[in-house]
């Protein structure tokens, strides 16, 4: 179910209403329905495999802590970990490897003719089997309590707001909250719409319509000039940015109405003036993840530049991959990479750090190198395969195309460009003078801003029921 | 004062404020809209009225006004838009008729039988809908959610392409809107890698035959008419003579085959768009064929 869609609408209104006349077990049982109904809306099949997910790892939860043998409990916490892993892989990277594999064949002379399966993806299956893992690696690393009520695990799982594309919440953030009969709070109606209505701002207004663009320039690669190729990378990092956080702050916004607090996912990432800063930033809840149970359980920074260096590889190389099976996503995890090394090449270079040039010259010069940079590694993230990546980065250095007069649809480039100018205005308020604690404040600034985003979703917003980019993780 | 009546007070003001800013909002997009120079504020704010009358997509544009009425001699209207449903093009040209008069031919692009995109063009009509009871009529039966979302909220009526256009027209003609640039190397040496299948739709079949029922009973002549192509590119239109013999059988009439009438990369932007110095031996060639009447005075 989309939240961008009339449905799901109608369904937000049924599950709140219900939700606050219902209490203590009854009402953890409603959310479990209501988010495997949520799901199924989209296929029923593949519950099964949260319910496998879900019982595998609220029984083995259980065992890890019950276990005091160090090499049963770690026994017990691979088998979560290849169990919930190999789900994983099975549906989402078992034509990559495939594929993977009879190219290696055929270069090394070989002539292979293995043919791929037709596994569909489920949607979210990144996420939520992300979450379900970090729970029983915490059970390990005894920083968690097993959870004794299977019906709370499931819906902690399986929770409607964040179940398809996030943010990964921890069992530890979201567990206690379960416990505990939120009431109706008016003010956290009013936090919970102005996070909704901005998210759907970011959503129908920025992103779908920059959609539009960035999809025409892929679509028609061939035929796209250099500017054209040039705008709609530009689009495309805010498109995918609007996407996302917009999903994040629906999903936030949702679950604050129903009195939970979601961590943050985003903090205006593109504001960032290093690479660290850009992954402290975007996707919190995932670079969060791959930092505590990948890139420290490899070592971290621990021991020494070099090994530093292949951890920070690996973390990004499997960060990339988890985002899709493709090379083009590997790719663009080695860029992040190698961006995350120069960085702290950068920072030990010697005098290079002692460089003191005014803030108001050096903030906006580091802001805009991340931003390009990051960009650019966009490229490979949007392309379907290297040869339109490279494609398209030759289209931009042909300097001979470099005329505005070439640029391909106009019209829709002038209306991106416009909507950027908005979002990047209200971005700047908003990181000062949050709509939320403003919206709360203020009731006569909270019916003017909820009215100014409606009158901007109804005048701006792109309606076609356009899917969320990150559904397809 | 009791707390459940604030809120609820508190909720018919903002249902207030959003309800006015968008009816003050969409009377203020609405004036700018019909002060636009653009081809449907003309049609609808009584400033149209060409005596030659056209209508196509995109390939409709190389029709172009300024030659036309320039080789003819008669003021000329061209209702055509990329990606134009024929639907919507017989609703429009209907409305021209009715209000201003019988035009000296009435020329329509064929390729607008092609299914592809259609749909996606019609929700923009919204913008015109209060000045057509036909426009409206087909709204409501085609696209009833964008229809009624556009009646709850006047904003949203003008949350279309077709509204931009008429504001990127609002101190501009739109008469010269043809690509100037000739077929770049590149396409021409790729030509044999594109092809195309044209997706007939049976409603703008059955749209066509309404309209051509419509000229014979207003006694306006019509005529159908294929627009060249890149000639090298005819080669790889899978159905184009099925696309016309449908077309014929519509209306009735038979289809002016204008396909490989024009030459040259030169007067080409692309494979299937002339520019508009292809477009001025397009006139030429419907000029000697009499499909353009040329007038005497």
């Amino acid at each position: 179910m989309l939240f961008n869609s009339l449905s799901f609408l109608l369904f937000a209104v049924v599950f709140v209403t219900i939700y606050f006349l219902l209490k203590g077990r009854v009402r953890i049982a409603w959310c479990l329905l209501g988010s495997y109904f949520f799901y199924g809306w989209w296929d029923s099949r593949f519950l099964l495999l949260i319910i496998f997910s879900t019982l595998l790892d609220f029984f083995l939860g259980k065992r890890i802590h019950a276990e005091t043998d160090i090499k049963k409990r770690k026994l017990l916490l691979w088998c979560s970990v290849f169990a919930n892993l190999g789900t994983l892989a099975f549906f989402k990277y078992c034509n990559f490897f495939i594929e993977s594999f009879s190219a290696v064949l055929q270069q090394v002379g070989l002539s292979a003719s293995i043919s791929t399966l037709e596994i569909i993806l489920p949607v979210g299956i990144s996420f939520y089997t992300f979450q379900s893992m970090s729970y029983t690696i915490d059970i390990y690393r005894k920083k968690l309590e097993p959870e004794k009520q299977l019906i709370r695990f499931a819906t902690y799982i399986a929770f409607w707001p964040q179940l398809v594309a996030g943010p990964i919440v921890r069992a530890g953030h979201l567990l206690p909250q379960l416990r505990i009969d939120q009431r109706f709070d008016p003010g956290n109606l009013v936090i919970g719409l102005s996070f909704i209505l901005w998210g759907f701002f970011k959503k129908v207004v920025i992103a779908d319509n920059l959609g539009l663009y960035v999809d025409q320039c892929w679509l028609e690669h061939e035929l796209s000039t250099s500017l054209t190729v040039w705008l709609a990378v530009f689009f495309f990092s805010i498109q995918i940015y609007c996407d996302f956080s917009g999903y994040s702050s629906i999903a936030i916004g949702f679950a604050k109405i129903l009195g939970f607090d979601f961590p943050r996912n985003f903090a205006s990432p593109y504001f960032a003036k290093g690479f660290s800063e850009f992954w402290r930033r975007w996707h919190i809840s995932l670079s969060s993840w791959l930092r505590d149970y990948l890139y420290i359980p490899l070592g971290g920074n621990r021991h020494g530049r070099f090994r530093t260096g292949i951890n920070l590889t690996i973390t990004m190389l499997l960060g990339g991959l988890w985002h899709g099976a493709s090379w083009t996503f590997v790719a663009w995890g080695g860029l992040h990479a190698l961006y995350l090394i120069g960085e702290r090449v950068l920072s030990r270079v010697p005098g290079f750090s002692k460089i003191s040039l005014p803030s108001w010259l050096v903030n906006p010069l580091k802001i805009s190198t991340v931003f390009a940079l990051v960009s650019f590694a966009w490229i490979f993230f949007r392309s379907p395969s290297f040869e339109i990546a490279v494609n398209l980065i030759e289209r931009m250095l042909d300097w001979e195309e470099w005329r505005p007069e070439l640029i391909r649809n106009k019209l829709w480039a002038v209306k991106g460009l416009g909507l950027v100018g908005i979002l990047v205005v209200l971005e700047l308020v908003n990181q000062r003078l949050p709509l939320h604690n403003l919206a709360l404040r203020s009731p006569l600034f909270r019916m003017l801003a909820f009215a100014s985003l409606l009158w901007l979703i109804s005048f701006f917003g792109s309606f076609g029921s356009n899917s969320f980019i990150y559904f397809q993780f | 004062m009791n707390r459940f009546l604030q809120r609820g007070l508190w909720c018919l003001l903002f249902a207030g404020i959003v309800l006015g800013g968008d009816r003050i909002g969409g009377a203020a997009l609405s004036k700018l809209m019909e002060g636009a120079d653009f081809r449907y504020s003309r049609l609808y704010t009584e400033r149209a009225g060409g005596k030659i009358l056209i209508a196509g997509n995109s390939r409709g544009l190389s029709f172009f006004e300024p030659h036309i009425a320039e080789a003819t001699g008669y003021s000329t209207t061209n209702l055509s838009y990329n990606g134009l449903p024929l639907v919507v093009a017989s609703v429009l040209l209907q409305d021209h008729i009715d209000q201003y008069g019988n035009p000296e031919v009435l020329l329509l692009e064929v390729s607008m039988l092609d299914a592809r995109m259609s749909e996606s063009l019609l929700p923009a009509f919204t913008a015109y809908a209060r000045h057509s009871p036909r426009l409206t009529k087909l709204l409501r039966d085609r696209c009833p959610k964008d229809f009624y979302a556009s009646e709850l909220s006047h904003l949203y009526r003008y949350n279309s392409q077709v509204f931009q256009r008429a504001l990127h027209h609002r101190n501009r003609s739109d008469k010269d809107w043809l690509a100037t640039n000739p077929l770049s190397a590149e396409l021409q040496e790729s030509v044999a890698e594109w092809k195309l299948e044209f997706a007939i739709d049976p409603e703008a079949i059955e749209a066509l035959s309404e309209l051509s029922k419509y000229c014979r009973r207003k006694g306006v002549r019509l005529e159908l008419v294929t627009a060249p192509y890149y000639p090298p590119f005819v080669d790889n239109l899978a159905n184009l003579s099925e696309l016309q013999n449908a077309a014929g059988q519509a209306a009735g009439l038979p289809v002016r085959d204008f396909s490989l009438e024009v030459k040259g990369p030169e007067n080409f932007a692309d494979y299937q768009h002339l520019n508009q110095a292809g477009a001025r031996k397009f006139v030429e060639a419907l000029i000697a064929e009499n499909v353009l009447p040329v007038s005497t005075e």
